[in-house]
């Protein structure tokens, strides 16, 4: 899952370039060294897909900047009835493992709070990644069958820390929207926002249940 | 809650930046080191400030208009709209004018960061909208009187936007009166989200160490300072938060002035969508 920031141009296409390569194996989770030196690789792709000749001025300099973008990545590994699941987060996206109907690790943010309006972001400009490496934040363990796995924006994600923290099981909800059907989605999330309780921002849900 | 209107195209803001082209403008800036003349400073502060904010506002698509822009100066030539180019003579245009419509475009040299803990020099175009000038006395009780009229104009059409911005760019020493009372009556103006914000950036010959965003006039230079730090607005909440993740010491009551100064970082602070925050 990926994320890109407003203020940053051409931040779509980075967010899909990242979950496409991830998800085609191109992006390693084994270090946090590892995970951005392969995201490093990526940059002179997200350049070549944007930058064309003749762009005004403010163009060509939005495109130096750079575009950003929250990163969710989630693989899981194994025999079914052994899998391990391992993940890595950069920015305000979360994911939440639910056992036995209990919440069992919100990761990589535990509370609503965490989540503050200055993410610190992906960049498809070459930054100092000795200093972002502390930003990378890698975990996983065993999966048991029956497990639910939430991967959600960082709307949904304040949600749903919120509503945690309030004595809620914020998880029924979402696991009753991804068995029944995606069209519920979008008007449950207008509700939400009309009722004030979520920010008006785009919001993804990715949702798996382990057999 | 004050200064917490949503900026959108439909709701734009409005940017007014007024300048300081007096004689006393041509002495060196920030003490002998600089090499560099106060009206240098001056015009590469402007230009700065334009091009951030037309960057802030430039999308894959082009430039939304969420401010609309004007420059002033103020010096020999009396007080008069300054933008050099196409749009010379224009008091308020849309910010995506202000992008394509630049006088002409350099070249410049810029360091950036390598990814692997170096600097790399890469070529930037820098686009000029106002050159130096520096020439006769400092009007700036009439220059405030002039923005009070656009301003004034500006709000009975956007009663409810987030509210102007207007940076005055001098070196401080006024020659039609205390400027003062003109300040307060520019922050006076208003619309239902707050009131005009008044900032000032003094750039002075004295090599005194450069203050931003103070909260204590104790901690300034000279008179001039004391005075426009006087003028100068309160950060509004939501701008101290983003200067403080900035990495910006600011405390409580702390102006939107600053001596010496880079004050481009203001544009950083205007809240038009979520923005990463940046390594340091």
């Amino acid at each position: 899952m990926a994320d890109g920031a407003t203020e940053s141009s051409y931040a779509g296409v980075w967010a899909r370039l990242l979950v496409e390569r991830f998800a085609a194996g191109e992006i390693e989770l084994a270090t946090a060294a590892d995970f951005l030196s392969d995201v490093a690789s990526l940059e002179s792709l997200w350049r070549g897909a944007v930058l064309t000749p003749n762009l005004p001025w403010f163009a060509e300099e939005k495109i130096l900047q750079g575009a950003s973008a929250a990163f969710l990545g989630l693989t899981l590994a194994g025999e079914q009835g052994a899998l391990a699941w391992r993940a890595v987060a950069v920015g305000d996206a979360c994911l939440a493992l639910v056992r036995d109907g209990e919440l069992l690790q919100s990761f990589p943010w535990e509370r609503a709070e965490d989540l503050g309006s200055r993410p610190v972001l992906l960049s498809s400009a070459p930054r100092n990644r000795t200093r972002l490496l502390e930003h990378v934040r890698l975990t996983g363990g065993p999966c048991a069958p029956g497990d639910e796995l939430f991967l959600m924006t960082d709307g949904l994600a304040r949600w749903f820390l919120e509503s945690y923290a309030g004595g809620d099981k914020p998880w029924h909800i979402l696991a009753g929207i991804a068995s029944d059907s995606e069209e519920q989605f979008a008007p449950w999330v207008a509700e939400l926002r009309e009722a004030g309780v979520m920010r008006n921002d785009d919001v993804t849900l990715t949702a798996l249940r382990i057999p | 809650m004050a200064y917490s209107a949503e900026i959108s195209r439909t709701h734009p803001s409005c940017f007014l930046l007024l300048v300081d082209q007096s004689g006393s403008m041509s002495d060196g800036f920030g003490g002998a080191k600089s090499g560099k003349s106060k009206a240098e400073c001056v015009a590469d502060a402007t230009n700065r400030l334009l091009q951030n904010l037309v960057i802030k506002c430039a999308k894959e698509e082009g430039i939304r208009d969420y401010y609309h822009v004007g420059v002033i100066g103020y010096g020999s030539a009396g007080i008069a709209p300054a933008l050099a180019g196409p749009l010379a003579g224009k008091e308020l245009v849309a910010v995506s004018e202000i992008g394509t419509s630049p006088a002409r475009v350099e070249q410049r040299a810029r360091k950036v960061d390598d990814g692997a803990g170096g600097l790399v020099e890469q070529q930037v175009r820098f686009p000029i909208w106002l050159d130096a000038a520096a020439k006769g006395g400092t009007p700036m009780l009439e220059a405030l009187g002039l923005a009070h009229g656009i301003l004034s104009r500006w709000l009975a059409e956007h009663p409810s936007s987030f509210p102007p911005v207007v940076i005055n760019i001098t070196d401080g020493e006024s020659t039609d009166g205390d400027p003062m009372e003109a300040a307060s009556r520019l922050q006076s103006l208003s619309t239902s989200d707050g009131n005009v914000l008044l900032f000032n950036l003094h750039l002075s010959s004295s090599a005194a160490l450069p203050v931003e965003f103070p909260s204590d006039e104790a901690l300034l230079p000279d008179k001039f300072a004391s005075l426009l730090f006087r003028m100068s607005s309160e950060l509004p909440d939501h701008m101290r938060d983003i200067a403080l993740q900035e990495g910006k010491k600011v405390e409580g009551h702390a102006r939107g002035f600053s001596f010496n100064a880079d004050l481009v970082s203001v544009i950083q602070f205007l809240d038009i969508g979520t923005r990463p925050a940046e390594l340091r």
